[in-house]
């Protein structure tokens, strides 16, 4: 791979934050190997914390290290090197021994996000959960607008007993936030339906479908999370058919849609569209499951 | 009624752990597939169906695809005879709140499914 290409490679790993460890790292040794640090510029920097994040994911250490010792001797003291740092010590020395770093670090400064997530996501690593709970709201009380820390705590809560109604109250922080994102809602959507909240989580699927338009084909032919949000349309109405109960006995209150029947085929016609142009076996298992 | 014992095949085996290193930093879940022995004291698991990386402490999806592999399943005259799930992180070892769904679903239909929880720590 040539250096432009490897550059324009990484810039787009930068902008999207995409966790893609080995690319990532296969692609920054051809920089270094071209001795092209400087053709970066600017973005050196960011290009270096990105590799390091990389190398410790595929377990190369040692070029973790140097890229940490370009960026501490230009950023000393920053509570983003410092994150870097810590990251590294639960690599070689154990979450316990980063945690040690990262409370010392808090103490001096509370207000460290970095380090505090941080040291969140270690405890979470730790499995102590309800200490990661309890950090993580202070967090979110303190840095409300941080839309990543209401999200991991809708997880947090989604991923330990059950506590779905907990996350469904994250979530609708970050509906808040961020209400043009649609994969948000369909998250609220999909936590709804595992809270047997059955009418709010159609609501939230149907919003998704409007958020992410197909176009005007009739029926139309959805792609992407949209095929997701209509299946869960299909899901939601099957169980109201089956539980007509769930239809009254929504937690959040909500009130049912009238026309469940039709929607429920508007979905199957939606759904059968999509797979149109596929074959074989995924077609064939989505046009029976849709008949069952 | 005694359990039965499982056997694995090494297909089955092969896609879980494929499966969970293809995301190596995610959590991966799916089912499994196979069919009790004449006997009936041996369910030969034959089959995995990988279901999902992504939200995998949600369970609409999951009952989507539980429902889909189930169909897959007849139509090679098999059950779905159990879950899986590969964790995030090392020190999560326990059956996740959805698997323990899944396995109840399962369960009606086959009275003793497995659950199978691949250990991170021993994929590393």
């Amino acid at each position: 791979m040539d250096l432009t290409s490897a550059l324009q490679r990484l810039a787009n790993y930068r902008a999207r934050n995409s966790r893609a460890s080995r690319q990532i790292f296969e692609t920054g040794v051809v920089v270094f190997r071209n001795d092209a640090l400087h053709k970066l510029g600017d973005d050196s920097w960011e290009f270096l914390e990105s590799l390091a994040l990389a190398a410790v994911d595929v377990g190369r250490i040692d070029v973790a290290e140097a890229c940490l010792k370009h960026l501490s001797t230009k950023f000393p003291e920053s509570p983003r090197v410092q994150c870097l740092e810590g990251i590294l010590k639960e690599a070689t020395d154990g979450a316990e021994t980063a945690l040690s770093f990262y409370q010392k670090l808090l103490e001096a400064e509370p207000s460290n996000a970095a380090v505090w997530k941080r040291q969140i996501s270690v405890l979470r690593k730790l499995s102590r959960i309800e200490h990661a709970v309890e950090e993580l709201s202070k967090f979110v009380d303190t840095f409300y607008t941080d839309v990543e820390a209401w999200l991991e705590l809708a997880d947090l809560y989604a991923s330990h007993h059950h506590r779905y109604t907990l996350a469904l109250q994250s979530l609708s922080h970050v509906l808040l936030l961020a209400p043009q994102n649609p994969f948000y809602v369909l998250q609220a959507a999909e936590t709804a339906y595992t809270a047997e909240d059955i009418p709010l989580a159609i609501r939230f699927f149907l919003m998704t479908i409007e958020m992410t338009g197909n176009g005007d084909e009739e029926p139309p032919v959805p792609t992407g999370i949209t095929v997701r949000a209509w299946y869960g349309i299909e899901l939601s109405a099957a169980r109201l058919e089956a539980d007509p109960k769930l239809a009254t006995s929504s937690p959040s209150e909500t009130r049912p849609l009238e026309y469940m029947g039709q929607l429920r085929q508007l979905a199957q016609d939606v759904l059968k569209a999509a797979q149109a142009d596929q074959q074989g076996a995924e077609s064939q298992a989505s046009s029976t499951w849709l008949r069952r | 009624m005694s359990s039965p014992s499982f056997q694995l095949a090494n297909l089955t085996y092969t896609k879980l752990i494929l499966h969970a290193l293809k995301y190596p930093h995610r959590a991966v879940n799916g089912v499994l597939l196979g069919s009790v022995s004449p006997s009936g004291s041996t369910v030969n698991v034959v089959d995995a169906v990988p279901l999902q990386h992504h939200w995998t402490s949600l369970s609409p999806m999951m009952e989507v695809g539980l429902g889909m592999a189930t169909n897959y399943a007849r139509s090679r005259q098999l059950d779905v005879v159990g879950y899986y799930q590969a964790p995030e992180r090392v020190g999560d070892t326990t059956l996740s709140p959805v698997g323990e769904r899944v396995t109840s679903k399962i369960k009606e239909t086959f009275p003793t499914p497995l659950a199978i929880v691949v250990s991170p720590r021993k994929l590393s």
